[in-house]
């Protein structure tokens, strides 16, 4: 969060200069009858605040959830908006979120962007965004957190996982955008050149064993188009980011790392990779590799202590010791979204694939590209006035040539093969209490742990398969 | 359904039925079930809106007149009769499917919520100090603070011609 904050200081200029008005004119409209400042004639301020309580009966999920109450999801936020003219417009919301492990409920900017608009015309309107603005992709990102835009209290996590909340909800840059109106029909787009938001997280959000080094964004790029029909009824869409990070391990990290997790396929390729680089004879090479076969070690430091007594003039640690991995860590993912929305059904789906890839290590075991992928069919039934339920199955694969998780389990002995994949049956119910309260009752019946956060069960690994979780929210907005 | 008797109108100029169809609306209305109309501040030039410009307005898509007055929309509150009549037959939709809407554009940050109104007067009184104001009521609720327009529906559109 602190990073978050500093970013919002990196924010262009423009932008504090109108919040110091909107906080003048937030204070003239309170006076009756004073005139507020013509810079921000149009002020709004919403918010929301609601509390979860979840129950788990195999794994720890948001908190001590494992077979205990867990009340350790909060979530309140408040969300400005000022229009200075026909053109300018200014968006912001501060959230504080408590989920977990994942989420310290310290509030922090999720976004904040100036928008330039314009209209060509009566049916054609384009723009900008520029500062903190949400990735615009799939039908729920742009207002995840708020849980009376949500179908339930937890989004679908496949494709809104939790593990990449932090940085994937919003970005720093500049977005292009446009939305043509048909008769009945809307066509809208949008453009986005951004740099990802850094909380020092990432490799815990993006790859499900917490691997180490430092993840460090580079200027990415997103486009959407959706497609809406029959006065917005129907609605297709879809979305393509490219998330492009750089990634550094150094030395430390490796051994580390592979000292509580690794397995000797990979300390033994990683050293192959290393014998490759020294500078030995091809002799002493091919002694070098003999030798790591019929070592079996389990560490990367059994290998390098047996490598010092065998080889007295190879400093193998010291070359160890002084290199710094780097390269690039690249997420492309593709979501389609379909929506429809009869009077008193909606039917929701969507499926999004998205290509992990790491390259340009000079180690060529790091360099990888896996693909992860995930769909699901959603449906909500309005069946009175004050009260919807909500069926959904969602499916999720880690990786999607390894659906059963032998290969993970294979690389990296402890991850349980269920980390691989997770099917998720939710059944809900949305009782609208008033027009500013809500409360929600859901239960997932789920097969497969992998959208569990690393960080939430003492093993590091969730250990059970198969496993229930209750979820109930009372959620208060103005 | 509420126009039948309009094919009866012999009035042929259009000048004069803009001012004769509203009447004869609020005639027929008074013998039929209650209707809802969509009224503007008297100073607001516009005079009938096409079902297309009111959904635009009521869903916050559009956001000026066309004489570049910003729009400022009006609503009663969402719980109410004249509220669920107005959005099922002047807009076409369950007034859970326009709450919706509304969120999902005040949420992201980019759009604006309609001022909601508990009286059909404290809403007449906001609309006659806002000259971009736009906002519905009862017939029986007609009052000389607001405009009424006409909005083309199908069959409204077949009596001005």
């Amino acid at each position: 969060m602190i990073q978050k904050q500093k970013q919002l200081l990196s924010i262009r200029r423009p932008l504090l200069q109108p919040h110091a008005s909107l906080l003048s004119a937030v204070l003239c409209m309170t006076a009756p009858g004073a005139h507020a400042l013509q810079l921000a004639s149009n002020w709004q301020l919403n918010g929301f605040i609601a509390q979860s309580g979840l129950y788990s009966d195999g794994n720890n999920y948001f908190g001590h959830s494992k077979n205990s109450l867990s009340d350790d999801f909060f979530e309140a936020g408040l969300v400005t908006s000022a229009q200075f003219d026909n053109h300018w417009s200014l968006a912001a919301q501060v959230l504080s979120r408590k989920a977990g492990d994942n989420d310290d409920g310290s509030p922090g900017l999720d976004y904040a962007y100036l928008r330039y608009r314009t209209s060509i015309g009566p049916n054609l309107e384009t723009g900008f965004r520029l500062g903190r603005f949400q990735l615009d992709q799939g039908l729920y990102n742009a207002t995840r957190d708020v849980p009376f835009t949500r179908p339930s209290v937890l989004l679908p996590q496949s494709i809104y996982g939790e593990n990449i909340r932090n940085s994937r909800f919003a970005h720093d840059g500049v977005q292009w955008y446009g939305e043509q109106l048909f008769d009945l029909d809307r066509l809208r787009w949008s453009i986005d050149y951004y740099k990802p938001i850094s909380d020092g997280d990432e490799t815990s959000d993006i790859f499900v064993v917490p691997v180490p080094g430092d993840i460090d964004g580079k200027w990415s790029w997103s486009a959407n188009v959706a497609y809406e029909w029959n006065d917005g009824r129907g609605s297709i869409g879809l979305g393509y980011d490219k998330w492009r990070n750089s990634y550094k391990l150094d030395s430390t990290d490796v051994i580390n790392f592979l000292d509580d997790f690794g397995s000797s396929t990979i300390v033994g390729a990683l050293a192959n990779s290393a014998i490759d680089q020294l500078n030995i004879s091809p002799a002493e090479r091919q002694f070098a590799r003999g030798l790591i076969q019929n070592l079996n070690a389990q560490t990367l430091q059994q290998l390098l202590d047996a490598a010092e007594t065998l080889f007295p003039t190879v400093d193998l640690s010291g070359y160890i010791n002084s290199f710094n991995i780097s390269g690039d860590a690249d997420i492309s993912s593709t979501v389609l979204s379909l929506e429809y929305n009869w009077p008193r059904v909606s039917v929701a789906a969507e499926y999004m694939w998205r290509d992990m890839e790491t390259s340009k290590f000079d180690f060529a075991l790091i360099n990888t590209r896996f693909r992860q992928q995930g769909y699901y069919l959603q449906t909500v039934w309005h069946v009175a006035e004050r009260w919807d339920l909500m069926l959904r199955y969602d499916d999720f694969i880690y990786d999607a040539d390894d659906r059963h998780g032998d290969e993970i389990n294979r690389l990296v002995p402890g991850v349980p093969l269920h980390r691989a994949y997770a099917q998720d049956v939710t059944l809900g119910v949305t009782w609208h209490i008033a027009s500013d309260w809500m409360a929600r009752l859901e239960w997932h019946n789920v097969e497969g742990t992998a959208w569990i956060p690393a960080s939430e069960n003492a093993e590091n690994f969730p250990q059970n398969e198969y496993w229930n979780l209750v979820a109930i929210q009372l959620a208060y907005r103005f | 359904m509420f126009f039948p008797s309009c094919f009866l109108c012999p009035v042929p100029l259009r000048r004069t039925l803009k001012v004769s169809v509203p009447i004869l609306l609020a005639l027929l209305m008074t013998t039929q079930a209650w209707a809802v109309d969509i009224v503007v501040n008297p100073r607001n030039p516009v005079a009938r809106l096409s079902r297309q410009e009111l959904l635009a307005i009521f869903t916050m898509r559009q956001r000026n007149w066309p004489d570049g007055t910003p729009i400022v929309v009006l609503v009663q509150n969402p719980k109410s009769e004249t509220h669920a009549k107005f959005c099922k037959d002047l807009l076409n939709l369950f007034p859970h499917q326009l709450q919706t809407i509304w969120d999902r554009l005040v949420y992201s940050g980019s759009g604006r919520a309609p001022i909601e109104f508990d009286t059909a007067q404290a809403l007449i009184e906001k609309l006659a100090a806002t000259p971009g104001g736009i906002g519905y009521m009862e017939s029986s609720d007609s009052d000389t603070k607001a405009k009424t327009v006409v909005v083309d529906t199908p069959s409204a559109a077949a009596a001005a011609r």
